[in-house]
């Protein structure tokens, strides 16, 4: 299987599709993309173990993730929501990419203009576009 | 006096006409953006299933079966994708920039490019001295990659020397962007047809028929118009005329971006 130009140790999947889940955690798994996986399945609770981590200071620090792969149309608190959230509770050591089946030309303008977020890709995720991340 | 009140009524008339309408494009595109994303959603959850099971099953057959669900599926995408751009080029709006032509076919070769489509087919540009011109980028881009897309999907498979000749010229009061192969090309027989929706001009396409449709609706609404020549077996030529749009005429293709 190819080699992702990053590795990382912590990823965190924000999607409420569990299937989509299921996709995105083997194809990570699949390409060797990072060590572990945090999958949540609503904006709410993705944002509170994030809040929890940084509460518990060094140790929190090491189990961060340092991506997350964020889905947009998720009830009650959308993607754009969570990115606001996020980046008003101001952690910087996380980056953002958005991965939803959305083809809709404004996400992916609106999505730039989030200073966290530094990707923008199309489900469904595949071992190239993993690959692509960083170098967009 | 009775002609006075007669007028404003009229005018509130069509005030709340033209409300109403407002309301009603604004659900339609809620509409189709839901639409996009509850038919898409899944399409691309069977795509990434079927995608996961190609690379973790040995079984001949099932592998096959697999292969076969992500082409359908893949196929499915490509149409719905089709489907909401012609619904959107009915209801965006035009954003005239300043756009640098070489940069645009340059991205749009690339994309091709990036897929291995372009790797038995020589590319030629030439852009004669005209560097920037003042259009929609986003909608010229996606109606010269149908046009480039047919180039190749249509290449004669048996010449070796096969290529795409794409160049800008000046052109009366505009552009004219002319995308040329040496491709199988289109049949007398089908010629007055190939801007129709759902139109299928060869048994060899493979899509829904609306490639050329949303090219020619996509450059209408830029104010511009696509003209053609082809010989069968030889090749084709297709013209693209677009129309010097400077500030001030901005408004004229405001209005017309929603003639359809």
């Amino acid at each position: 299987m190819k080699k992702p130009t990053t590795k990382y140790s912590a990823v965190m999947l924000v999607d409420d599709n569990e299937i989509d889940n299921f996709i995105n955690g083997k194809m990570i798994e699949g390409c060797n993309f990072s060590d572990y996986v945090y999958i949540h399945t609503s904006s709410k609770s993705a944002l509170e173990f994030i809040n929890n981590l940084q509460r518990i200071g060094d140790a929190g620090r090491q189990l961060s993730p340092e991506l997350i792969l964020l889905d947009i149309n998720m009830p009650i608190m959308d993607g754009f929501q969570f990115v606001e959230e996020f980046e008003k509770s101001g952690v910087s050591n996380i980056k953002i990419v958005i991965l939803s089946s959305s083809i809709n030309a404004e996400d992916e303008i609106r999505s730039k203009q989030y200073k966290s977020v530094i990707g923008y890709l199309s489900k469904p995720l595949t071992q190239e576009a993993l690959s692509s991340i960083g170098r967009q | 006096m009775g002609t006075v009140r007669n007028i404003s009524y009229v005018n509130r008339k069509e005030d709340s006409l033209t409300t109403a309408l407002n309301r009603k494009t604004k659900e339609f595109n809620t509409f189709v953006y839901k639409a996009s994303h509850d038919i898409r959603g899944p399409l691309a959850s069977i795509i990434g299933l079927a995608n996961l099971a190609s690379s973790e099953i040995d079984h001949k057959e099932s592998l096959a079966y697999f292969n076969m669900i992500a082409d359908c599926a893949r196929q499915l995408d490509k149409t719905l994708q089709e489907l909401l751009q012609v619904s959107a080029i009915g209801l965006g709006e035009v954003n005239v920039q300043k756009v640098n032509i070489a940069d645009l076919t340059k991205n749009i070769f690339n994309r091709f490019s990036a897929i291995g489509q372009l790797e038995n087919i020589v590319v030629h540009t030439k852009f004669n001295d005209i560097h920037f011109i003042h259009t929609d980028s986003r909608l010229l881009q996606l109606s010269l990659q149908y046009l480039i897309d047919n180039s190749i999907k249509y290449c004669n498979q048996n010449n070796r020397e096969a290529f795409i000749q794409l160049q800008v010229n000046p052109c009366g009061q505009g552009i004219e962007i002319e995308i040329a192969d040496n491709g199988i090309g289109i049949a007398p027989l089908v010629q007055n047809r190939i801007f129709e929706m759902f139109f299928r001009g060869t048994e060899m396409s493979k899509g829904a028929g609306l490639g050329l449709y949303i090219a020619n609706k996509l450059i209408q609404k830029l104010g511009g118009h696509i003209s053609f020549q082809s010989k069968h077996m030889e090749g084709s030529v297709f013209k693209v005329y677009l129309p010097v749009t400077e500030a001030q005429k901005l408004n004229t293709v405001k209005e017309a971006a929603y003639i359809i």
